[in-house]
């Protein structure tokens, strides 16, 4: 398939189909990134000893935001 | 007894989380909770660490959300979510900052060029607009270069990024 029948097709796709290209598009540019490789690495390395936080947390950081009007 | 798995997010995401609007809040609340609810559900597709860990990565409506089962502690841990298209009414204030140079290709690799100072805070963005109204594109922050996905454009026009350098 040409770039030209590439972009074709994306012009007729729907919102959704739009966003699940573009979605495709930001994971292949993750995908090989050494440095964001490296820093899920990270993070998935903090969350195993214990740096995360939970649904209860969360929803509770959500709350006072809201109160704030944010 | 029934054993209820419950999702867990890195400190990075508690950041993104906090930035974001209060409709946006609701909505990662609840694709968060979707995915305890739902833990086995695979990823559209995986994403490998540098030490080789694997992540599923899933779109839920506009968010792109990492994530992985821990299984044994019944955790989904979710490591990373980013937006996939940015908002309209933000590129829309840019646009009329930004200098669109000539029309992008889909995986055309832009150098850092061609852009008006405007003080982005960490993304770029494709935009493009003529004609009825605005035409956005998921722009994916990047170092020196950046990835475009061409929206549709109501009566032709210009394709241009929004540009900061990571």
């Amino acid at each position: 398939m040409s770039l030209a029948e590439v972009k074709a097709s994306i012009t007729g796709m729907s919102v959704d189909e739009r966003l699940e290209v573009a979605a495709l598009i930001a994971h292949l540019n993750r995908t090989e990134d050494p440095g964001y490789q490296a820093e899920l690495d990270r993070r998935m390395s903090a969350m195993d000893s214990g740096r995360k936080t939970d649904a209860v947390a969360l929803e509770k950081m959500h709350d006072g935001l809201t109160a704030h009007g944010r | 007894m029934i054993r209820e798995h419950k999702f867990e997010v890195d400190d990075a995401v508690v950041e993104f989380f906090a930035a974001r609007t209060k409709r946006e809040r609701e909505d990662l609340l609840r694709v968060f909770a979707g995915l305890a609810t739902s833990p086995h559900q695979k990823g559209e597709w995986h994403q490998r660490t540098s030490s080789g860990r694997e992540l599923q990565v899933k779109r839920f409506g506009r968010w792109l959300v990492r994530y992985w089962l821990d299984e044994p502690v019944l955790e989904v841990r979710i490591v990373d979510v980013e937006k996939v298209v940015p908002r309209v009414a933000l590129i829309s204030k840019v646009l009329n900052r930004l200098r669109i140079d000539g029309a992008l290709q889909i995986g055309s690799e832009i150098l850092p060029a061609n852009l008006s100072g405007y003080p982005l805070r960490g993304w770029a963005g494709l935009v493009e607009a003529r004609g009825k109204g605005l035409a956005v594109a998921a722009g994916q922050k990047m170092r020196h270069r950046a990835f475009c996905c061409p929206w549709r454009l109501s009566r032709g026009g210009l394709g241009g990024v929004a540009w900061q350098e990571a």
